[in-house]
């Protein structure tokens, strides 16, 4: 290849004839931020990240798009080019949801909270499922500065989650249009998805807009997987976040076996991507979306059963092994052996020597079959069969009946497995060299080498039946392959009933039908939202500062929530929710004339307003949930004749609410924006810092980090209070779930709190507590809520 | 070409019979402004008047182009037989019976409705055309043919000297055509001025069996229509250029993009095309085959940037691309292709028919020959002129244009569309050329020039250009999208009175960030309005800002309305105007306004007859 010299700040490189000015920079090491660029896609200009100066060149082009010249000279580091790059970003962060960005105390929020909260929609790097791998983030921080000045813009409308598999939240994006170049690249020119609209209605989009199901949309995945922001996401792995290794593989669901990457993360797999970017490596939906979730899905054989005196008892693979053998020596001439064809070749190797050896019928069912072939049913209801030897869910439990022993081998539990003598609990082809082990667990050509080499088979010489013909769904989501092992895909990958996929199993309708009624529910937020509930009892007993425990349905977490505002006369109580996870996402779907299954409450020790005088003057600080639950407290501190000070704090101005309420119990009222784009810049603890003086107590409501920051003043005023949120589960004193730490001291938020001395909780251990369970949180996570092909819509 | 020559002096006898004055003759100005002014009412009147009379037949009766007075339209131009034409503004279907029987049949111009008359004598107390004040100062060089040929008959045009350009082209070397347009001097016409011939010399030197050349027909720029009125009045004209571009660099292959919006013109680009197909000038396979191509656009703005232009011509979203490559090199379907707009293609053909040299008498020293305009807003005489470059502002707005619309003071004119900047008047005597318009912050542009009187605020018009770059900004670069956002927010919160003063800093840093950082010239010329107007009307700005006051009386939320009721003489005009109930009161009592219902529209404080209506 012809080689041409540059000079890039003041360094000579050598360069490849052709390169753009960016990869002959990126080639020699030197760095030239950028976000558009893609070392595999055209070049496309957009980000204006990667301007330089070039001798004898007009203005400042981008690098990513000018060819490398012989002699060039380039600066790439310049004030001008630094300010240039500023000012872009500021404009790109202005777009998207950055207040993290901004915010001062970003280092040290995400050092409490080092995985983002699971919320309903993204409104910064602290609720955003891309955050552990996002190129804003890598690209801006040395760049950026801390005050923007510029409003942030907001559309709650620019999310989309009506599609199978693939959520979109275009307030993160930033028209890199590296979707869109990827989709083009991998469907060989032919695009699904393009820019559409223009100016601040221009977005990702399918063909007028529509569903991408309802588009040329294959499903591949490719986009997501190139996304650099948390706009294109993967439903059911987001939370997961980045993967911790990735192991290639292949993919097992149909006769195509495309060669796959699994990413791992803590031994389990999150995901399933494309090996590279070449059109020929695409995978179609099942294997891109499907794959992980069908190996992850519910009601998986943990180990193998053996049945012993009429009953199913656990069992260990040896002796499983062991009953088998005995089975096929005992019943040989009728005995029939039945596994899908696209089990592994070594296992329909083996399954034909033994086959062989006990003249056994041999079926190899149809990829995508959910039943034996007739002439096996047949002989099966004609008790033709002393035993048979079945991989998969292929025959129904009163035909199993017509076994006497009958052998099962699958992945998940079936019905036919109930008559069986042994159960094997099968392992996917690789997934016990990838995924933490599960003692007993076999994939199905180990367990059938086992069994052929316990009567000394040679198996490697046994000629395979052709596969059944079978389209590919790489390039026809129609085509994709409706059963795997005689399971429905359908029924344990929901999203693809939005395929038209046959399915048997319906979503449950899990919607409280009695309870506690709905009488109103609004958002008031991104994530926030406020329900008035039906609930006499407790508006009869509620007092300030008291909580309740909130079910939407009676599968939901318990989960505590303050009591905001409450009527006797009128019978109704307010919350107000963050949806942070699961159980909070279905309360925040609730709408008016709803149910909630439970609501228990009032429970804590209501807010001690004893010491409190009229006159004195009290500093209540809100943030996050916090926000509204202070004004319960201030109302009556107000009531008092306490002078109320109420300062509020959120990431960013969209994200305020609940603001005329709070004015209305409050003497000064304070707003403290974390990106200064509404009110003071920073939070609540700025307050109490700058003035906390002035007061006779602070009370400080909200996240743990927002509390933290407030206890190091706490010193300030001589009464200081904050409202802790432990994980709580009963609300009683009962499970101990809600312990919390006090100078040395063990309370139940409970029952002793929720308020507590600001100054003496151990916060650090709080946070620690509070995020025990954020891996089995992302398991509840309702992942199919909001698609077409899932249960809520 | 001796088929041409066979034509020509057919169309040359035509043309001598269709210019004589023997034959009466009603011709009417149906260009797209002629039409919307209600011409084809006009013609179909004609036609039934002509009938009555019983001269069906005996008097043609034509449909011509733009002859550029658009204040005046519907125009009409009648001669009887064997004396001058009359040229007649407004004219309504109530006069035309009118006209049949005293002009056409007495043969006494109804003077009342008459303008000019198209002759070098005045004609029964009807002065010359030429002398008419929206004509004497212009020079018409790309506009010669429109509003008089008919622009649907090729012989017209063939024989005012018609593709003799063309010939004279064909008989000379590439290089020698490119260098008689560098002669010339002529400089593109699209707005960016870039030299036309040093352009072709690019496209000319790219090496590759297939090249374009495109004629950038999308028009974009509110209140410009140069291009229309062209190919509406003068569709060969631009065929011709095309051609003559074609030859040149090498390319066999035309297109012309033209805006969905212009059906007119397309109609009247396709039957030239099929004219010229049919005289063997296009698509001529013994001599320069060339073929052309139209492409109708959708109506984008950033469709006139020529990356964006070649996008939507392959198919795909017209979003601009970075250069290089340049089109020279790599342009439509990565093929060299060279771009030029309408204007410049017509002139190119007189400039090869007359010679370079001819065409470099005009304009100044940098800025050669001549350039049309449109004139819109709130002037006397709107319109679309040509005139020399370097002509004084003063001579376009004041004495071409008739100054401002009912005697009110001109404030500023836009120049160059939402890509441009304004010009006050204090500016009233600089020349109008490249250079000096560049000096000023305002740019020649496409041709649009928009005046603004005192009743104009500056900052709403600074905002109702970033409206439209913002709707027309294609989204792909950040500068762009989220500058055109911010920016127009920031306008938005000062013309409602929540301005302040750091906005002004804010709006700076964001129209710099917009211009040094845009990928194509939408986005690094967007800022263009707001910085123009911040540069000779800070003190409007200032006066929303921190008085929060709007001086021209414009902004709804800074214009407070009230009735005195000294002046008020409960006629009830206002409560009648008001949309909101807002004014009110009985007849012959006096009436009052409720701020509460008010909206500012500014309703009741035109219709009031007796100066009641107060605003502050």
């Amino acid at each position: 290849m012809e080689k041409i010299h540059l000079t890039i700040d003041g360094v000579q490189i050598e360069a490849n004839k052709g390169d753009t000015v960016l990869q002959a920079a990126r080639n020699a090491g030197l760095f030239i931020p950028s976000l558009c660029a893609h070392k595999e896609l055209s070049p496309y200009g957009a980000c204006r990240l990667c301007v330089v100066e070039i001798d004898n060149v007009r203005g400042t082009p981008t690098s990513c798009t000018t060819p490398a010249a012989d002699g060039m000279v380039v600066r790439t580091n310049t004030d001008q080019l630094n300010t240039q790059r500023r000012r872009t970003l500021e404009l790109m962060m202005s777009g998207h949801t950055s207040a993290c960005f901004n915010c001062d105390s970003r280092e040290d929020c995400e050092a409490v909270k080092p995985t983002p909260a699971k919320a309903g929609v993204s409104t910064r790097c602290g609720t955003c499922s891309n955050r552990s791998d996002c190129s804003l983030r890598k690209v801006s921080l040395g760049n950026f500065t801390r005050d923007i000045g510029l409003p942030p813009i907001y559309d709650p409308s620019k999310v989309e989650r009506e599609d199978p598999f693939i959520d979109r939240d275009h307030n993160l994006c930033i028209l890199c249009g590296i979707c869109v170049r990827t989709c083009e690249k991998v469907h060989n020119g032919k695009g699904a998805i393009a820019i559409a609209n223009r100016g601040a209605k221009a977005r990702v989009s399918s063909a007028f807009g529509k569903e991408w199901n309802f588009e040329e949309c294959l499903f591949c995945g490719a986009c997501i997987d190139e996304c650099p922001t948390g706009c294109l996401t993967d439903r059911w792995s987001r939370w997961f976040g980045k993967e911790d290794g990735v192991v290639e593989s292949v993919c097992p669901l149909c006769p195509e076996k495309c060669k796959i990457n699994l990413r791992m993360k803590n031994g389990r797999l999150i995901g399933v991507e494309k090996t590279s970017l070449n059109p020929d490596a695409q995978l179609c939906a099942l294997g891109r979306f499907g794959y992980a979730q069908i190996l992850n899905a519910q009601g998986r054989m943990p180990r193998p059963y053996a049945m012993k005196d009429g009953e199913m008892i656990p069992s260990d693979f040896g002796e499983a092994l062991a009953r088998a053998a005995e089975i096929f020596e005992a019943n040989a001439g009728k005995i029939l052996i039945a596994l899908p064809e696209t089990a592994a070749d070594s296992a329909k190797k083996a399954a034909s020597a033994l086959a062989k050896k006990f003249g056994a019928d041999l079926e190899f069912a149809k990829f995508d079959a959910t039943s034996l072939s007739e002439n096996s049913v047949k002989n099966i209801e004609n008790k033709k069969y002393a035993a048979a030897f079945v991989a998969g869910d292929y025959i129904t439990e009163g035909l199993a009946q017509n076994i006497a022993n009958f052998i099962s081998f699958d992945f998940f539990r079936n019905k036919a497995q109930r008559s069986a003598q042994v159960v094997f609990a099968g392992a996917f082809e690789d997934e016990l060299k990838t995924v933490k082990k599960l003692e007993g667990q076999v994939a199905l050509s180990t367990l059938l080498e086992a069994l052929a080499q316990k009567f000394s088979l040679d198996f490697g010489g046994e000629n395979l039946p052709q596969i059944s013909a079978f389209k590919s769904a790489k390039t026809d989501k129609s085509a994709v392959a409706h059963a795997f092992f005689g399971h429905l895909v359908a029924d344990m990958v929901p999203d693809f009933k939005a395929f038209g996929l046959p399915f048997t199993r319906d979503c449950e309708d899990k919607k409280a039908k009695s309870g506690y009624e709905v009488l109103e529910a609004k958002t008031l937020a991104p994530n926030f939202h406020s329900i008035k509930i039906k609930a006499p009892d407790m508006a009869k007993y509620a007092k300030p500062g008291q909580f309740a425990i909130l079910m939407a349905n009676e599968k939901s977490e318990r989960s505590p929530f303050t009591i905001i505002d409450w009527n006797e006369k009128e019978g109704w109580v307010q919350f107000v929710l963050e949806e942070v996870g699961r159980s909070s996402a279905e309360l925040g779907m609730l709408k008016k004339g709803d149910f909630l299954a439970a609501a228990s409450g009032p429970l804590g020790t209501p807010f001690d307003f004893s010491p409190f005088k009229a006159g004195q003057k009290a500093l209540l600080m809100g943030g996050c949930y916090g926000i509204a639950a202070v004004y319960p407290v201030a109302r009556k501190l107000k009531e008092l004749g306490v002078k109320t000070t109420i300062a509020i704090e959120a990431s960013t101005a969209f994200m305020l609410f609940f603001e005329s309420e709070l004015k209305t119990v409050a003497d000064e009222f304070i707003v403290m924006t974390r990106d200064g784009t509404k009110g003071s810049k920073g939070g609540c603890s700025n307050v109490y810092e700058a003035r906390g003086a002035e007061f006779d107590a602070a009370v400080a409501v909200g996240c743990v980090f927002m509390m933290m920051q407030c206890s190091r003043h706490a010193s300030k005023t001589p009464i200081s209070l904050c409202s802790l949120n432990p994980i709580m589960v009963d609300g009683t004193g009962m499970c101990g779930a809600c312990r919390v730490s006090l100078g040395g001291d063990t309370k139940f938020a409970c029952v002793d709190g929720p308020f507590f001395d600001l100054g003496k909780v151990d916060f650090n251990e709080l946070a620690k507590r509070r995020t025990a369970y954020s891996l089995l949180e992302i398991d509840a996570m309702p992942r199919h809520l909001h698609s077409n092909g899932g249960c809520h819509k | 070409m001796s088929k041409l020559e066979d034509l020509r002096a057919a169309a040359e006898k035509q043309w001598a019979e269709f210019s004589s004055n023997e034959k009466p003759r009603v011709m009417v100005g149906a260009a797209t402004c002629g039409l919307a002014s209600g011409a084809g009412a006009v013609i179909e009147e004609f036609k039934a008047q002509l009938q009555k009379a019983g001269l069906a037949g005996k008097v043609e009766l034509v449909e011509t182009g733009c002859i550029g007075l658009c204040y005046a339209e519907p125009l009409v131009e009648i001669r009887s037989a064997n004396s001058p034409s009359v040229l007649y503004s407004k004219v309504s279907p109530k006069d035309v019976e009118k006209m049949v029987k005293e002009h056409l049949i007495g043969g006494e111009p109804v003077k009342e409705k008459a303008i000019a008359v198209m002759a070098d004598e005045e004609y029964k107390g009807i002065a010359p055309f030429r002398q008419h004040p929206m004509i004497a100062l212009q020079k018409r060089v790309v506009l010669r043919n429109c509003g008089v040929i008919d622009p649907t008959s090729f012989s017209h045009y063939l024989a005012r000297g018609g593709y003799k350009g063309l010939e004279r082209a064909l008989s000379m070397s590439q290089d020698e055509v490119i260098d008689d347009v560098k002669l010339s001097g002529i400089r593109g016409r699209g707005g960016a001025g870039f030299p036309t011939g040093v352009k072709w010399s690019f496209a000319k030197a790219s090496q590759n069996d297939v090249k374009y050349v495109i004629c950038n027909a999308d028009e974009g720029d509110p209140g410009a229509f140069m291009d229309r009125a062209v190919l509406e009045g003068d569709p060969h004209s631009v065929i011709e250029g095309l051609m003559i571009a074609g030859y040149a660099i090498g390319a066999k292959y035309g297109y012309i993009y033209a805006r969905a919006e212009y059906p007119l013109a397309i109609a009247r680009l396709k039957n030239a095309i099929a004219q010229a197909e049919e005289a063997g000038i296009l698509k001529n396979k013994d001599g320069f085959y060339f073929e052309i191509k139209i492409k109708k656009g959708a109506g984008a703005f950033v469709c006139g940037e020529e990356t964006s232009l070649m996008a939507s011509i392959e198919g795909v979203r017209a979003m601009p691309r970075p250069k290089p490559p340049f089109p020279a090199n790599s342009g439509l379907f990565k093929k060299p292709t060279n771009i030029n707009n309408v204007e410049t293609l017509a002139a190119v053909s007189s400039i090869l028919r007359e010679g370079g040299a001819e065409y470099a008498k005009l304009g100044t020293e940098k800025s050669k020959g001549t350039k049309t305009f449109s004139l819109a807003g709130k002037i006397e005489r709107t319109g679309l002129i040509e005139v020399e470059i370097g002509t004084p502002l003063r001579d376009i707005i004041e004495k071409i244009g008739g100054g401002c619309a009912d005697g009110k003071k001109f404030k500023a004119v836009q120049t160059g569309g939402p890509s441009g900047g304004c010009l006050t008047a204090e500016h009233m005597d600089v020349p109008v050329d490249y250079e000096t318009l560049g000096a000023l912050g305002a740019i020649i542009g496409s041709g649009g020039m928009v005046v603004m009187n005192e009743d104009s605020c500056m900052v709403e018009v600074a905002k109702f250009f970033l409206g439209f770059t913002g709707n027309e900004s294609c989204g792909k670069c950040i500068p762009c999208r989220m500058g055109t956002q911010h920016a127009l927010r920031i306008l938005e919160k000062i013309t409602s009175g929540e301005g302040e003063l750091e906005d002004i800093e804010r709006l700076k840093k964001i129209c710099m960030t917009m211009k040094q950082s845009s990928l194509c010239g939408l986005g690094q010329t967007a800022p263009n309005p707001i910085l123009s107007t911040l540069r000779y009307f800070e003190d409007e700005y200032l006066a929303h800002i921190k008085d929060k006051k709007c001086p021209a009386h414009v902004c709804p939320k800074l214009v407070h309305f009230s009735i005195d009721p000294e002046k008020c003489v409960g006629c009830t005009m206002c409560s009648r105007s008001c949309p909101t109930g807002a004014a009110h009161g009985a007849p012959k009592q006096k009436h009052s306004i409720d701020p509460e219902k008010c909206i500012s529209c500014s309703a009741c404080y035109q219709a009031c007859k007796f100066g009641a209506v107060q605003r502050d």
